[in-house]
């Protein structure tokens, strides 16, 4: 199973150990971390830099050194204050933000909020620019879906605008630079414009947020204005929003940034969005709530779950409210989690809170019968043939380049499989053939000491090329081939080792001379099982020429068997 | 002293007897008539024997470029052309940079060395600036290789001792692997016969003796009456050719019959895969960044599966959209595109079989399993291969749960990795929910991921028509093979160099012969 792209977080001991507020060794932290899915990757006993890498992919909340630690306190606040308290009671009618209709068919959703605190101190701003980013980029899709912008309050006068206006428009000093740009300057000079520019083509307006005095804030999702939107150490009150398409992801990421300001000892003041007579408010703690079913603790963890231990357990692990009831658990979820889809999730929650080493394994208790693919007898048979006849066996990559497949072999290209998004040249193809990999290993041995005898049995893929009216198709091929190189190597030397080996898998195919690419005319040709059918296989001496492309410098010849072909009810096919 | 030679050393002697000041050892063949393999037969023979001294003459060291190399001197060096970027494009940042080749890692350490040099010069917001112009060594380095590459092989020691320097640096600096320039030793060497050791006396006694049994002699009986010539037993044998099977190759075929042994059945299936049996069946949401063209291989041609099963994908569309039938589950909320359902790609895990074995009405109970090929999308290095094998599977029972899945894992740990220390980890997959890690102790590398499992999501079996719990496991066996055949570079799995080859298979014969296995 493929871990995802995971979210790396850095942070410093004391931070942690003053946020969750408790100290602890390196490995004790490194357990305590199995509680947040986290591992750690590196700690500096100088500087106390500790590195972390946070595996649930789907719990943005954990991403965060304020996250983690209130996870490893249950759930409670690191501020020592109860959740309630979080978002100010008395209201302020003035922070609202208007959207204007221009902008839904280009980022419709928009959400903020404001808080006042003491100032965040280095630590304290560090990780809350690492927590914007780490949101925008992964949560958000690199921007795509959420955008979080953060600014100083002090020179932001509210009720804010949100719209989108033509390219030309308008312009604004962004940040990082000193001169004034138009939002179409911005994204051809600016540094983030180039790298998010993309997310707007296709666009004839751009979005905006600007004051009540018409000053620009910001650009979203590119940049921030420099005079509104660049935050020091000792910024005290805060203005935080994010843009996106999906309220509900607006919602967690503003979610979890009000519980790590309110974490750092800030107060939450709740913002109004307007937009055509309705109104909606950030951050919005309401908590989701569900029903897992009384028996479903039990079946999952393999056990009897007392109803209290797995209530307390979940309330430990900071579960908001669990009610034993009839026909199961009421249970509410914290506001910054939007992770729990199914109530197995709250059961997995339940076993990582109990301690994963408290359960005791115990075995699957039925029998079955084992049994191994189809075609893997006849495999082991070649092998043990091939063997016997003094051949080594290779295993190489099935990702290749298209120049070893084609042109290296004198071959056109059009049968072989492309990656449309390669990680280099060198891996651009799937191997459609076996032997230009026998070749390069020849090329690579040329000082081990020869007869050389190498055979590799293994997965292919060809293309079919688009006919009149028909779409290419892709054929996956299990090929059988082999390289015999010495000073006297000669294609009827190699033809009685193949001839030899088919006899033994119960098939005497007939040779057929045919001049074939990269083999010397007259000394290559075709396997058919009778005169009508198709070939299954080719032999013969690689041409000189080839063998100098190659690096090679001794005679080398060279077979390959389609074994689907030679065993019709053979392998795995393509999908349909 | 008596001695006792093969008639291939009494060759080589006698013209060493009469050549006092030494033969080169290019001419012993035709001067003796010996092919050259009988030649070095006979001088190790001798060299064993003490009599003969073999001296190098000298040294050529014949440089031409590599086909990287070649390619640089056709299109320039990395080092030019980013400067070259740089200079067109004073907006240009690191990133950009990176983007405008195929592969980044070919220009990363250019760039890093032109930062260290101080030409090229990082700036707030990103962009690059020029500062110093290029080093001299580096241009005369580039001047050097355009000269070689334009020409026959040039012998190095040739060179003038600046130029010597400047290209035996860059072999070192660039290491063997994707060098720009290519070196070829010859060594001219020469043998002398030590004084006063043997006379010619000494080789006419031994010419009475009968060198091999023949047919002929046996049936002739010529051996009546005459004795052999007897053979050096302490000299090595010529080592034969031998044909073994893939030490990897062994590796899996061991954890196979493990597999089937512990009543496993073995599946099978495409390497290209739809991102519906890859992804979407396994509720991997759409959107997801594991997903994106910088984490999967796509094919470019055909794009697209023709069709997938209409009924299973309604059902995987419901659950992901969280509209219909979702079986309990708020599904992910977002829309489900079937189109990029169909994209063909380049499976990414093995749990993709898995999926498709659970939509087929799988034995109830039922235990699969697959070794198969993955690929990963990463720059390859010594701890990152392109494609790789990956062992993965399900168990369906009706009572299957979390203390059976730590059961299985424990019995994985003990059976295929040999571990008695176990750790589970809270993990996280998509598609199973609990997820675990597994770690086991390793004697020397310490505390070591064994691989990962869970109970697959109800999102995940409903969907495909399964109504029993599944525990789904895949195990690193790619880590487990290096540590077995003594690699540190996952590359040499799948190496084509027969020497890698070899001293893997016996490596492993080694540690397989000190930790007392059987096998």
């Amino acid at each position: 199973m493929k871990g995802s792209l995971v979210p790396t977080l850095e942070t410093t001991l004391t931070d942690l150990q003053t946020l969750a507020g408790t100290t602890f060794s390196i490995e004790e932290l490194e357990r305590r971390l199995d509680w947040v899915k986290g591992e750690l990757k590196s700690s500096d006993p100088k500087t106390g830099n500790l590195k972390i890498e946070l595996n649930d992919t789907n719990r943005p909340d954990l991403w965060c050194v304020e996250g983690i630690a209130r996870q490893l306190r249950g759930g409670k606040s690191p501020s020592d204050r109860s959740w309630d308290r979080m978002i100010d009671q008395t209201d302020d009618p003035t922070l609202e933000i208007r959207v204007d209709p221009s902008v839904l068919s280009v980022r419709p959703i928009i959400g903020g909020f404001v808080a006042r605190g003491p100032g965040l101190g280095s630590q304290g701003l560090t990780q809350l620019i690492q927590t914007q980013e780490r949101l925008s980029e992964l949560y958000g899709r690199k921007r795509s879906d959420v955008a979080v912008g953060v600014y100083p309050l002090r020179a932001i006068s509210f009720p804010l605008h949100y719209e989108a206006v033509p390219p030309g428009s308008l312009s604004f000093v962004p940040l990082g630079l000193t001169e004034r740009l138009d939002l179409r300057g911005v994204l051809e000079h600016h540094p983030k414009g180039k790298t998010y520019g993309a997310l707007l083509s296709g666009k004839s307006r751009y979005p905006v947020l600007r004051d009540t005095s018409g000053a620009v804030l910001s650009f979203p999702p590119i940049t921030n204005a420099r005079e509104t939107g660049e935050v020091t150490e000792s910024d005290g009150d805060l203005f935080i929003e994010a843009t996106g398409f999906d309220r509900e992801r607006i919602r967690l990421v503003l979610n979890i940034l009000a519980a790590n300001l309110f974490d750092r000892g800030y107060r939450i003041t709740a913002l109004s969005v307007s937009e055509d007579g309705r109104s909606t408010r950030f951050p919005d703690t309401k908590s989701h709530t569900l029903v897992v079913p009384n028996d479903l603790p039990g079946r999952v963890a393999g056990e009897p779950v007392g109803k209290e231990a797995f209530r307390d357990m979940l309330l430990n692990y900071g579960y908001d409210r669990v009610e034993i009831g009839k026909d199961g658990y009421r249970v509410a979820v914290p506001f910054y989690r939007d992770d729990i889809l199914h109530p197995v999730d709250c059961v997995e929650d339940f076993l990582i809170a109990r301690g994963y080493d408290s359960f005791s394994p115990t075995l699957p208790s039925l029998f079955t019968a084992g049994r191994e693919a189809r075609f893997r007898p006849v495999e082991d048979k070649i092998r043990e043939l091939m063997i016997g006849l003094g051949f080594q066996e290779l295993l190489s990559n099935i990702l290749t380049s298209l120049e070893r497949e084609s042109s290296d072999l004198g071959r056109d290209s059009s049968r072989t499989v492309e990656i449309d998004n390669p990680v280099s040249r060198q891996y651009g193809a799937v191997r459609s053939t076996l032997i230009s990999f026998l070749l390069h290993s020849e090329a690579q041995s040329s000082r081990f000491p020869y007869p050389h005898r190498l055979f590799e049995i293994g997965e292919a893929l060809e293309k079919r090329p688009a006919g009149p009216d028909m779409p290419p198709t892709l054929r996956e091929k299990r090929l059988f081939s082999g390289l015999i190189a010495h000073p006297s190597a000669a294609v009827s030397e190699m033809a009685g080792y193949l001839l030899e080996t088919l006899r033994y898998l119960g098939s005497e195919p007939r040779l057929e001379s045919a001049d074939l690419s990269p083999y010397i005319s007259g000394r290559s040709g075709f396997l058919r099982l009778t005169h009508q059918s198709g070939p299954i296989g080719e032999i013969g001496e690689v041409h000189p020429e080839y063998l100098e492309r190659w690096g090679i410098r001794m005679p080398t010849v060279l077979f390959e068997i389609d074994l689907g072909l030679l065993f019709p009810s053979y392998g795995p096919s393509a999908p349909q | 002293m008596t001695w006792n030679f093969h008639p291939l050393e009494i060759a080589l002697l006698k013209l060493l007897l009469e050549k006092s000041g030494g033969v080169s050892v290019e001419a012993l063949p035709v001067l003796s008539g010996l092919d050259t393999s009988q030649v070095q037969m006979a001088i190790g023979w001798l060299k064993a024997k003490g009599l003969i001294e073999e001296t190098l003459e000298e040294v050529q060291t014949e440089v031409s470029v590599t086909e990287t190399g070649k390619l640089a001197v056709e299109q320039g060096f990395p080092e030019e052309w980013i400067l070259e970027k740089v200079r067109k494009n004073p907006a240009l940042t690191l990133d950009a940079l990176r983007k405008t080749v195929e592969d980044p890692a070919q220009i990363s350490k250019a760039i890093g060395e032109l930062k260290e040099a101080g030409v090229l010069e990082l700036q707030a917001g990103g962009t690059i600036r020029i500062g110093k112009s290029l080093p001299d060594s580096l241009l005369r380095t580039f001047a050097l290789i355009r000269e070689i590459g334009n020409s026959p092989p040039v012998i190095l020691e040739t060179l003038s001792v600046e130029d010597r320097e400047l290209v035996t640096a860059l072999q070192r600096k660039r290491g063997k692997g994707k060098g720009i320039l290519r070196f070829d030793v010859r060594e001219k060497r020469r043998i002398v016969l030590k004084d006063g050791l043997i006379s010619p006396g000494d080789l006419d006694a031994q010419e009475d003796l009968m060198g091999p049994v023949t047919p002929e002699m046996i049936q002739n009986r010529t051996f009546r009456d005459r004795s052999f010539r007897p053979y050096s037993l302490d000299t090595p044998p010529p080592r034969p050719s031998i044909g073994l099977i893939h030490p990897y190759r062994e590796y899996l075929n061991q954890v196979r019959k493990q597999l089937v042994r512990l009543g496993f059945e073995e599946m099978s299936g495409p390497i290209v895969e739809t991102e519906f049996w890859n992804m979407d069946a396994l509720f991997i949401p759409q959107t997801h960044p594991a997903r994106d063209i910088h984490d999967i291989y796509f094919i470019r041609e055909p794009r697209e599966a023709r069709a997938i099963d209409p009924e299973v994908a309604r059902k995987v569309r419901a659950v992901h959209s969280g509209s219909g039938e979702t079986f309990g589950s708020r599904g992910w909320r977002q829309p489900y595109n079937e189109n990029q359902a169909k994209r063909l790609l380049l499976r990414s895990q093995g749990t993709a079989l898995s999926a498709r074995t659970m939509a087929l009405a799988p034995k109830v109970p039922g235990k699969y399993f697959a070794l198969a090929r993955c690929f990963r999308y990463e720059q390859v290095d010594q701890t990152h291969a392109v494609d790789f094998y990956q062992a993965e599977g399900i168990v369906l029972e009706e009572d299957a749960s979390f203390r059976t899945l730590l059961g299985l894992l424990t019995l994985f740990a003990q059976e295929v990795a040999g571990a008695k220390e176990i750790h589970f980890k809270p993990a996280y997959f998509p598609f199973t929910e609990p997820s675990v890690e597994v770690h086991v102790r390793h004697p020397v590398l310490g505390w070591m991921e064994l691989g990962g499992a869970g109970l697959f999501r109800p999102e995940v079996l409903k969907p495909l028509g399964v109504e029993v719990p599944v525990i789904a496991w895949g195990l690193g066996i790619d880590r487990m093979a290096m540590m077995r055949l003594g690699l540190s570079d996952i590359r040499d799995l799948f190496s084509g160099s027969l020497n890698t080859l070899y001293d893997m298979t016996l490596s492993r014969a080694r540690t397989r012969r000190e930790s007392g296995e059987t096998l």
